[in-house]
C-alpha cells in the first residue's frame, strides 16, 4: 500500500525491507513481529494495514511530530 | 536455474499484458560476480537469486526494463538512490527513487513487486480520493519503512 502511495507522489518514500536478509536493520528497529511499519523513523505499528488504516497512521504520525519539525 | 515456474510465469505475463501501460524501470543494485571467490564481509547469498528473479519478471513484458548496477562501481548512483545494502532494487518511471525494496521479493512478498510495477506503469492510481487529497497536501517527504518476511 505504501508503494501505491509512492507511485502517486514522490513525497512518499516507500521502502520494504526483508528482515531475514538484513537482521541487523531489523535489530536496530527492534522488529519483533511483521509486518512492522515505521513512519519517519518515529512512529510505528505492527500488522497489515489497508489503505484507510495506513492513511490514519500517516495522519497520526504527522500530528505526533513536534511543531516546526515539518 | 529458473525461479518462476511456467504456470507462474504465464500468470505474471497475463497480468502485465492487461495492466501495464507505460514503460517501467526495475533497477537492481548488487555486486559483480566474484567468480566463486568468497571475500569475508562481501558475501551476498540472495544477490544472484534476486537478479535472476527480476530478470525473469522483466522478460514477461517489453514494458519492463531491467538494469543491473554494482554497489561499488556505481556508488554515486547508489547514493543518489538512497541505497547502501544489497540486493536492493527500485521501481520507477524515470529517475525517481522513492520506491525501494531491500532483499528478494520471494514467496508472499512477490505480489508486492507485481503491485509496484503495475502501480508505476499504469500511472492510474487506485487510491481513494481521501488518500489522494491527503497526499496532495504533503509539503515534505514521508518515509515509510515496512519490515517483512517472505513467509
Amino acid at each position: 500500500m505504501a508503494h501505491a502511495m509512492a507511485a502517486f507522489t514522490e513525497k512518499v518514500v516507500a521502502e520494504v525491507i526483508e528482515v531475514q536478509e538484513f537482521p541487523d536493520i531489523g535489530n536496530s528497529y527492534q522488529v519483533k513481529g511483521v509486518p512492522l511499519t515505521v513512519i519517519n523513523e518515529k512512529y510505528s505499528f505492527t500488522g497489515a494495514a489497508n489503505e484507510q488504516m495506513l492513511l490514519e497512521h500517516l495522519k497520526n504520525a504527522l500530528s505526533e511530530l513536534p511543531e516546526g519539525e515539518y | 536455474m529458473q525461479i518462476l515456474n511456467d504456470s507462474d510465469r504465464e500468470l505474471v505475463r497475463e497480468r502485465f499484458q492487461n495492466e501495464l501501460v507505460n514503460e517501467v524501470k526495475l533497477t537492481l543494485f548488487t555486486q559483480n560476480d566474484l567468480g566463486g571467490l568468497v571475500i569475508p564481509g562481501r558475501e551476498c547469498e540472495t544477490c544472484a537469486p534476486t537478479e535472476q528473479l527480476l530478470k525473469e519478471v522483466s522478460e514477461t513484458s517489453d514494458l519492463i526494463h531491467f538494469k543491473r548496477l554494482d554497489i561499488k562501481n556505481d556508488a554515486e548512483e547508489a547514493t543518489r538512490c538512497g541505497i547502501s545494502r544489497i540486493p536492493s532494487f527500485l521501481v520507477s518511471r524515470a529517475e525517481e527513487t522513492n520506491i525501494r525494496y531491500l532483499g528478494i521479493p520471494a514467496g508472499t512478498e512477490f505480489p508486492v513487486l507485481m503491485e509496484a510495477l503495475v502501480n508505476v506503469s499504469s500511472g492510474e492510481s487506485k487510491l481513494a480520493e481521501e488518500t489522494k487529497t491527503f497526499l496532495e497536501t504533503l509539503t515534505d517527504e514521508i518515509l515509510i519503512k515496512t519490515f517483512v518476511t517472505p513467509n
